[in-house]
Formats: C-alpha cells, sequence, structure tokens
C-alpha cells in the first residue's frame, strides 16, 4: 500500500516522464494518447463531482461534454469562415481563441447543468439516472438534426485553435496545455473536498436527514455540485473537440456517458485521482486490446466485473492506503 | 409556568389512510423544563417528532415556535430558528471522523458551506468549539475516529454532540439512551440534566428511569393521542395512565 499522496504524485511524474520519452523516440502518437487520457480525466473529475462526493448517478454527462465540444465547433468554425454568429441589434462573432472557447464552454455547460439538475435532482436512484440518460439523448437527437453545424457530420476545423504564447499545433505543447488544465483542476477540485462545502457534499450522500437538521440545504448543496461537475466536464469537452480538431455527435452519445462512468468506477469513486487512474487504464486497453480485437470492450467489462465486486476504491483504493482526511 | 411556551404544539392532526397517528395532540414547552413524551410502541412518537421537527406536514393544526408559526417551514428553515434535532436511530455521517461530523453542524449553524474552496478546518475557532463539544459529551479522546467505528454508546454522544454544535433554542431528543446499558444511559441522563440551562428539551424516552429522574413534566402519548400531561407524581397516580400504559409494568413506577 502506497501513500495516497505519494502515489498522486507518482501518476502525474509517470505520465510526465512518459510523454518526455515518446518526445525523444519521436512517437507523437503516444503523446496524442496520452493527451486523450488527461482530457478523459478532466472529464471524469467533473463526473466524480456529482457521482462520488455527491451521489448523484448521472448517466448524462455526455450532454456536456458534448456542449463543451459544439462551444468549440460553432465559435471556431464561424471564425474560420469569417461569418458572425449572430448579426442582429449586436455582432457577435466566433473565436479560435482557447481561453474563450473555454470561458463560453465553462458557461453553457453550467447554465445547462443548472436547467437539467433543478429538473432531475427532485428524484434519486434509478429515476435520476433515466432522467439525467434522456436529457443526454435529447441533446444527441438535437445535434443531429441541427443543419446548421453538420447535423450527422459535424464540423471539422483545419487548425487547432490559439492558446497565447503556445503553438498548439505543437502535439507536445498542446498536451502540456491539458496537462495544466489537469493540475489546475485537481487543485481546486482537492480544495473543494477540503472545504465545509466538501463536508457537507460527502455527508449528503451518507445521511441526508442529518444534513437538513443541521440547517443545510440539501437541494442547493447538490445543485451546486452538479452545476460545477457539468462545467468541468464541458471544459473537458472544449479541449477533446480540439485535440481531433473535429466535433460531432458522438460526443452527445450515451456510450460517452458510460464511458466517463467507466473512468470513475474503475479509477475510483470518490478518490481525487480516481478518474485520471481509469482514464489512463481505459485509453492503455483501447490502444493495446483495441488493437487486438474489436471485441476489446468484452474485457472491459470483465475488469470493470472484477473491480465493482472486489475493490470497493476502484484501482485507487486497491493501491493506496487513504490519508487522513485533513493535515 | 407563567412564562411563554418556546414550542408549543396546538391539535395537531395526522392520518395516514385508515391510520389515525396523531389525534388533536397539543403540547407546551416552556424555558428551562424538560418535558418527556413517553408511550408505548407504536402510540405516534415518530409521526409527532416528524411533524415538530419539520419532515412530515399535519393535517390540521399548529406548530409554533418563539412565537412564530413554523407549520409551514421546512426542516432547515426549523433548524436555522434553533431546533436541535437528535435522532433514534444514530443518523451520524459514518465515512467522516467524530471532529468532521461536529464541524458539519458547526458550519451548518454557521451558514458558512458555501465557501467552496476555504478548508473546513480553516477557522480555528470553530474547530476548538467543535473539540468543546466533543468533550462535553465524552468524545474528546475519539476526535479522529471514523463514526461507523464508534461503539454504539459513543455513536448516541455523537449524536448529541451534534445537536449540541447547533446551540438550538429547543432540543428535541428522540430516545437518546436507546440501545445503552445502566451505565452508558446514566452518563446521558446526567448531560441531559446540565443541558436544560441551555435550553429546554422535548424528551422522547422508552428509559423510565431517566424519564422519571429528568422530567419536570410528562405527556403520555396512546393511539396518537395524548391521555394525560402532568408531574411525575401526577402521572405516576394517573389511573387511565396505569391502565393504557404502565399496567403492564407497574415496577417500572
Amino acid at each position: 500500500m502506497i501513500p495516497e499522496r505519494l502515489f498522486n504524485g507518482g501518476l502525474l511524474a509517470a505520465l510526465l516522464a512518459f510523454v518526455f520519452y515518446a518526445q525523444a523516440v519521436d512517437e507523437t502518437y503516444w503523446i496524442t494518447l496520452t493527451t486523450r487520457a488527461v482530457i478523459f480525466a478532466i472529464a471524469g473529475i467533473g463526473l466524480n463531482l456529482a457521482l462520488g462526493y455527491g451521489g448523484m448517478v448521472s448517466f448524462g454527462h455526455a450532454a456536456f461534454f458534448g456542449i463543451g465540444g459544439y462551444a468549440m465547433g460553432i465559435l471556431a468554425s464561424h471564425a474560420q469562415g469569417y461569418t458572425p454568429i449572430y448579426d442582429g441589434w449586436v455582432t457577435i462573432n466566433g473565436s479560435q481563441n482557447m481561453l474563450v472557447i473555454w470561458l463560453v464552454a465553462l458557461i453553457a455547460g453550467g447554465i445547462v447543468a443548472l436547467l437539467i439538475g433543478l429538473l432531475s435532482l427532485r428524484t434519486t436512484g434509478a429515476y435520476f439516472i433515466m432522467i439525467t440518460l434522456a436529457f443526454g439523448q435529447m441533446f444527441y437527437y438535437f445535434s443531429i438534426s441541427w443543419p446548421a453545424y453538420g447535423g450527422e457530420d459535424g464540423v471539422i476545423i483545419y487548425l487547432r485553435n490559439g492558446f497565447p504564447g503556445l503553438n498548439t499545433m505543437d502535439t507536445v505543447q498542446f498536451f502540456a496545455l491539458c496537462f495544466a488544465v489537469l493540475t489546475l483542476v485537481l487543485v481546486l477540485m482537492g480544495a473543494l473536498n477540503r472545504s465545509a462545502f466538501g463536508l457537507a457534499l460527502n455527508a449528503v450522500r451518507q445521511t441526508p436527514e442529518r444534513v437538513e437538521t443541521v440547517g443545510i440545504h440539501t437541494l442547493r448543496l447538490k445543485l451546486t455540485a452538479f452545476v460545477i461537475s457539468g462545467m468541468i466536464t464541458a471544459l473537458a469537452g472544449a479541449l477533446f473537440a480540439d485535440l481531433n480538431k473535429y466535433v460531432s455527435p458522438a460526443m452527445f452519445s450515451w456510450s460517452i456517458s458510460g464511458e466517463i462512468m467507466i473512468f470513475v468506477i474503475l479509477g475510483g469513486v470518490a478518490r481525487l485521482f480516481g478518474p485520471l487512474v481509469g482514464a489512463v487504464v481505459f485509453v492503455f486497453l483501447e490502444e493495446v486490446l483495441g488493437g487486438l480485437s474489436d471485441y476489446w470492450h468484452i474485457y472491459l467489462g470483465l475488469l470493470l466485473l472484477l473491480v465493482v465486486l472486489f475493490a470497493k476504491g476502484g484501482i485507487t483504493g486497491l493501491l493506496t492506503r487513504k490519508g487522513a482526511a485533513h493535515d | 409556568m407563567t412564562d411563554t411556551p418556546v414550542l408549543s404544539v396546538r391539535k395537531i392532526s395526522k392520518s395516514f389512510n385508515a391510520v389515525q397517528a396523531s389525534k388533536d395532540v397539543s403540547l407546551d414547552l416552556y424555558p428551562g423544563e424538560i418535558h418527556a413524551l413517553i408511550g408505548p410502541n407504536g402510540a405516534g412518537k415518530s409521526t409527532l417528532i416528524k411533524q415538530i421537527a419539520g419532515g412530515l406536514r399535519p393535517d390540521s393544526g399548529s406548530i409554533h415556535f418563539l412565537g412564530q408559526d413554523v407549520t409551514a417551514l421546512s426542516t432547515v428553515q426549523r433548524a436555522r430558528l434553533g431546533l436541535g434535532r437528535s435522532f433514534q436511530i444514530s443518523a451520524v455521517i459514518p465515512e467522516q471522523s467524530v471532529l468532521e461530523n461536529i464541524l458539519l453542524a458547526l458550519h451548518g449553524r454557521e451558514q458558512s458551506v458555501f465557501s467552496l474552496f476555504k478548508s473546513a478546518f480553516s477557522d480555528a475557532a470553530l474547530v476548538a468549539e467543535a473539540k468543546t463539544h466533543a468533550i462535553r459529551t465524552a468524545l474528546g479522546d475519539r476526535l479522529e475516529i471514523k463514526a461507523s467505528a464508534l461503539a454504539h454508546g459513543e455513536r448516541r454522544r455523537l449524536e448529541l454532540s451534534m445537536a449540541l454544535a447547533l446551540r438550538p433554542k429547543v432540543f428535541l431528543l428522540d430516545e437518546p439512551m436507546a440501545g445503552l446499558g445502566n451505565e452508558g444511559a446514566r452518563e446521558i441522563t446526567d448531560l441531559l440534566e446540565s443541558l436544560r440551562h441551555e435550553a429546554p428539551i422535548l424528551l422522547i424516552e422508552h428509559d423510565m428511569d431517566a424519564v422519571f429522574a429528568l422530567a419536570d413534566r410528562i405527556s403520555v402519548l396512546v393511539y396518537g393521542e395524548i391521555i394525560a400531561t402532568g408531574t411525575r407524581d401526577e402521572i405516576r397516580t394517573n389511573t387511565a395512565v396505569r391502565e393504557a400504559y404502565l399496567g403492564e409494568d407497574e415496577d417500572a413506577l
């Protein structure tokens, strides 16, 4: 058993080392894969706040992932074509600046999470899972039937969006950017978890009646967590679309919701670094087993089953000793 | 009892289909007193508690707290007004430590839950206060232990500690001695005796020794109805109470 802090630090260092090595042997594809895992991890960290800490099993996080993707697709395609998004009493232009795109993704993700949360957080258990799934599917079918942004074909952009001072088309630099975002999200999530808000959110998952009895509005608490969760997953969606230079309705599909959930469960529910572990393992298996057989999901399913049955804290829980809750 | 009551339940009724769980229940809690509510199993004590605490809305009647009609208020609103409730079945947070459990109550009281990125432990005064509540309930040396790892008696005391931390205007204690042995029950009895000076207590309790040792007044609930309210001696000699409730075990008196 490794102390959790050491494990977490080691994991980040190993990712960096792997990318340096890949760069040294000139395997840019490996760097792209690592970037993919890092972005998936951010999406998973978003879901983990709702699912892991708050006990809200959302099966519709693809909605936020896709919204982030389309925030990128819509802004970038207009900027690319020199056509304004809206040209009425005010003119809104597209943008190829990642900072602008991220901001729009965060705001749009937050607003949609607020609406979905308001409508679905009054339910729990299977009903909550079904309602969130239904919202996710609504976005999927809407994006397919919306011709303005390619319908089923989605939107392709030719150049990755820019970030001040970086050449984002360079694989390593784009990785570094995503890695920095991941680190920032981890730091914020760690602080959130140690705060009174985190304390209450963890409590509401376990004993909601007590939380009300001490005068804390549980619905408001869960809604706030759900909104932050949606925002983080939307940010990951914007990065994912930029990684592929492409966004399509596939980002809204329910299988994405399932995959994000797999990162969390595989890595460790309610563990800060759980989604990162889960995403890295997922991308690794997808690459290695996916190369051997189209049916590699069978092995993924088997692994997931083993984790659910025998390792409650996921892979992270298996390998680490949880440190004191505060120190 | 010339004071005005802190908590006043006026003729509340509640039925579930054909079962009338509360029937014109009225009771008052005055400053400084311990008012015990007793009654056999199934008498409707839990239903009454839920209506007072806010989880359940009465069909008719009203509940006044500190002169304000709280009948339509939620559990959260009543808690913020100063209703400190403890649960019959310990509702502590199993995966959190004793200190974290008490801090949760303190953050609830201070309404500091929505400061998202500030450590729950950053307010030294609050942490110090949490420790004093723990010490008072004899949990001072168990601060870092998870609630799930506590012994039953310790969990009962943590339950009280969290109610204490709210600095309530009224304690609403649902069988604080449930499942405790003689030793444990005596400790809680002493604690409650000292608590009454901070806020009056509405005590739902099965332990007759404790009830007759502590209560200034006792109300007896049978089939959803209060059949008698009075001092210890009045209840002890009340024939209706003896027949309905205490007859089966006269030694209890």
